[in-house]
């Protein structure tokens, strides 16, 4: 499974990746972008099955990837697990209304992460289309 | 998480954590002087969540909850509904304070103790406002089954995806109107959330984009479609250890020993094709070793972003106003010497703030605005980066300085009436000397400007002061550009070799033979004009021949010096090494290095060597 992490905190990305790896993910189909523009980039350039995305960060933001891969007719598919700082209500709602799959509240662990991964993989099961 | 991977994660999060504080503290002034900058704002929260989202992966507690207090006030500000005041802009700098210093303690891997409660207290926004309707905080459907701003929990959220996809996945279907689902006051679970979910694209199939997206989603479209496909920005910057770094500075510099020693055999007895081999190398080594020395190389601004905080606490603390310019961020300096430089740009910054820049009332009287301004400013010249402290304030009297000079005894009367002006305002380099009545608590410390002009001159840097009384005084700091090679002028006295930093060298002449003459019991030779005091380097090198014939010119700080050789033999570039303890702190010698034909030469460090011979005379440093 390839899968993009995007984060503007290079720390993060590092924790994000590896208790994706901690999960059984492979260590080099997981790619890194810092910004949500360069995430559109890696997006379009290749396929993904997958995209963790911090919500808070410069040029573009999370929510902001989340409403550009939801209009885009390659990608609108995706399914996008957000990582917010809080669990505010106002923003996961207003990312589910932009078509989040799932949100993730920092700091979290493998346990945490693998939980909300299975619960975005059934409902992607359960609607019958591939993702 | 192993334990392994925990202790490479904090050191990550040391570094780039710090960098973000770092920068904070700019702008955080920046933020005060300007709280209506929206961008700044954002900037300033950023950092502090990005520090606690990594502060809580490290379980670091107090980091978390202080970052939580000082994002919430910086989000009540960002939202509009607090304004931040000088109370407010206290309190996260305090936060910044105790921030850094938790940093420390994590480097130190020492636990890290809860902030006090008053500090988190004065981070309150004040006067709380009462809890925000969703239609001012949210801009969504009014149909929204969740409407307060408070938290949510996951079943909540899967109650959400529920009502909006059914159990269709995000992305599949479109979603359906909002349906009024209860929920919790505060919450959501994941129930909840699949439950809106489920709202939102109901139960059908359909693989559409949501609705809601069509209509609020505006992404920026692809600037270059077909370039994106092509160009994938993959991370394009890696962080490398310094000490790794510094072995292939050190490799870099001993290949350069090697070519030297290469080029000089070559050009003694080697064939043509070695000539060209060796040319060959040297000049793929100089650019090797331009790239070295490049990944050595640091913005200044590094260093300068600290300094608006140190100003802006410094000038609160004097009662003055004070606006502090930076130029010339962008000019590369070598890291040593970055870090090296903090502590005298610090002293130089306070020196002006304390003595230089006047009260606001002073000012006022004086017919110059209230506001203080101190410039720092980079540039570089040459082999040499230049950085200045200038004030606008009310400059140095040559005769008060005079006078004081006298009254500490640091010179005699006779002595003082000798000086010209630019030699007075260098009085404020000696010993002893300050021209504040009062010992302040903030540039008395224990620590002069001699300390300062001493440090610098440990870099190999130079410090002069230029001043117009009632219009500021400039204080001009000069380093050259890396501590890692050095360009020397290699000389012979007698059979020894010495290596003159050349940066140093002014020029090199040979000497008449009615030129030189003794003036009042000093060797000096007349010189453009004027008396250049000589140094016979022969028996400071422990030889026993006749002065050499030829000068070198050096100027060290504001003097200049002529040093007495037997011959000069041109430049190279060289790597100094130490002596060893044995020969540690001789004055003169900065270390040792190999020649290119393979003898050892003596580093001179000509800040010893100019205070070696003033105490010959005293009188060398103002006639000079």
């Amino acid at each position: 499974m390839k899968i993009l992490v995007v984060d503007d905190f290079s720390t993060m990305r590092r924790i994000v990746r590896n208790l994706l790896v901690e999960l059984g993910f492979s260590n080099p189909l997981i790619q890194e972008a810092d910004d949500g523009e360069n995430a559109l980039v890696l997006l379009r350039s290749q396929p993904f099955d997958l995209v963790v995305t911090d919500w808070n960060m410069p040029n573009m933001t999370g929510i902001d990837l989340l409403r550009a891969i939801r209009a885009e007719e390659s990608l609108k598919g995706l399914p996008v697990l957000m990582v917010t700082a809080e669990n505010n209500r106002d923003q996961i709602i207003a990312a589910a209304q932009a078509g989040v799959n799932g949100y993730i509240v920092k700091p979290f662990t493998a346990v945490t992460l693998k939980e909300k991964l299975t619960k975005i993989f059934e409902r992607i099961a359960a609607s019958g289309v591939s993702a | 998480m192993n334990a392994e991977f925990d202790s490479e994660l904090r050191q990550d999060f040391l570094v780039e954590a710090g960098e973000l504080l770092q920068r904070l503290g700019e702008q955080l002034v920046g933020l005060e002087a300007a709280p209506g900058d929206g961008e700044l704002l954002n900037a300033v929260f950023r950092a502090f969540h990005t520090v606690k989202g990594g502060a809580g992966f490290l379980a670091l507690e107090p980091m978390v909850l202080l970052c939580h207090h000082a994002e919430d006030l910086l989000n009540e500000a960002r939202n509009g509904k607090v304004v931040l005041g000088a109370i407010h802009m206290d309190a996260l700098l305090e936060a910044l304070d105790l921030l850094n210093d938790m940093m420390a303690a994590v480097s130190a891997e020492a636990p890290l103790s809860m902030p006090p409660p008053a500090l988190l207290e004065s981070l309150l926004p004040g006067t709380r406002p009462a809890p925000v309707v969703a239609s001012i905080a949210t801009p969504a459907p009014s149909a929204l089954p969740v409407a307060d701003g408070g938290a949510i929990d996951d079943s909540e959220f899967d109650a959400l995806l529920d009502s909006m996809y059914g159990s269709a996945a995000p992305g599949t279907v479109t979603p359906a109107p909002l349906p009024a689902v209860p929920v919790a006051a505060a919450t959501i679970d994941d129930d909840e959330f699949e439950a809106l979910l489920d709202a939102l694209h109901g139960k059908t199939g359909q693989p559409v984009a949501p609705a809601a997206v069509a209509e609020t989603a505006a992404p920026k479209p692809a600037a270059a479609p077909m370039a994106a496909h092509h160009a994938a920005p993959a991370e394009n910057t890696v962080r490398v250890d310094t000490a790794r770094l510094d072995v292939l500075v050190n490799h870099a510099g001993e290949l350069v020993l090697v070519r030297n020693r290469l080029l000089s055999l070559a050009a003694r007895n080697g064939s043509e094709a070695l000539v060209a081999a060796a040319n060959e190398l040297d000049r793929v080594t100089d650019e090797l070793q331009t790239a070295v020395m490049g990944m050595r190389m640091q913005p200044v601004g590094r260093l300068f972003q600290r300094f608006p905080r140190i100003v802006r606490d410094l000038a609160r603390q004097l009662g003055k106003e004070v606006e502090l310019v930076l130029e010339g961020e962008g000019t590369d300096l070598d890291r040593s010497l970055v870090e090296a430089l903090a502590d005298p740009l610090i002293h130089l910054l306070r020196n002006a703030l304390d003595h230089g820049v006047e009260m606001p009332h002073e000012r006022e009287l004086a017919g110059k605005p209230r506001k203080g301004q101190v410039c720092l400013s980079a540039s570089q010249r040459g082999e040499r980066i230049v950085i200045a402290v200038h004030d606008d304030g009310r400059g140095m009297d040559p005769d008060i300085l005079r006078r004081k000079a006298v009254e500490k005894g640091v010179i005699d009367a006779v002595q003082a009436a000798r000086l010209s002006e630019g030699e007075c305002y260098e009085l404020i380099f000696r010993p002893g000397f300050s021209t504040a009545a009062a010992v302040s608590d903030i540039s008395g410390r224990g620590v002069g400007m001699d300390v300062v002009k001493t440090r610098v001159a440990e870099l190999g840097g130079t410090l002069r002061v230029h001043s117009r009384l009632g219009h500021g005084s400039e204080l001009e700091l000069t380093v050259p550009l890396t501590l890692a090679v050095l360009r020397v002028l290699m000389v012979r006295v007698d059979t020894r070799l010495l290596a003159l930093p050349m940066c140093n060298v002014e020029e090199v002449f040979e000497l008449d033979d009615d030129q030189d003459c003794l003036l009042d019991g000093r060797l000096v030779a007349r010189h453009r004009g004027r008396a250049l005091p000589l140094v016979n380097l022969v028996g400071w090198a422990g030889a026993l021949a006749a002065a050499g014939r030829h000068v070198a010119v050096l100027h060290i700080g504001h003097q200049r010096l002529g040093c007495l050789v037997h011959e000069v033999l041109g430049r190279e570039d060289v790597i100094v090494k130490p002596l060893g303890p044995l020969f540690d702190g001789v004055p003169g010698i900065a270390g040792a290095t190999v020649t290119g034909d393979g003898r050892l030469a003596l580093v001179m460090d000509l800040a010893g060597l100019a205070s070696d011979a003033g105490q010959l005379s005293t009188s060398l440093q103002l006639t000079g």
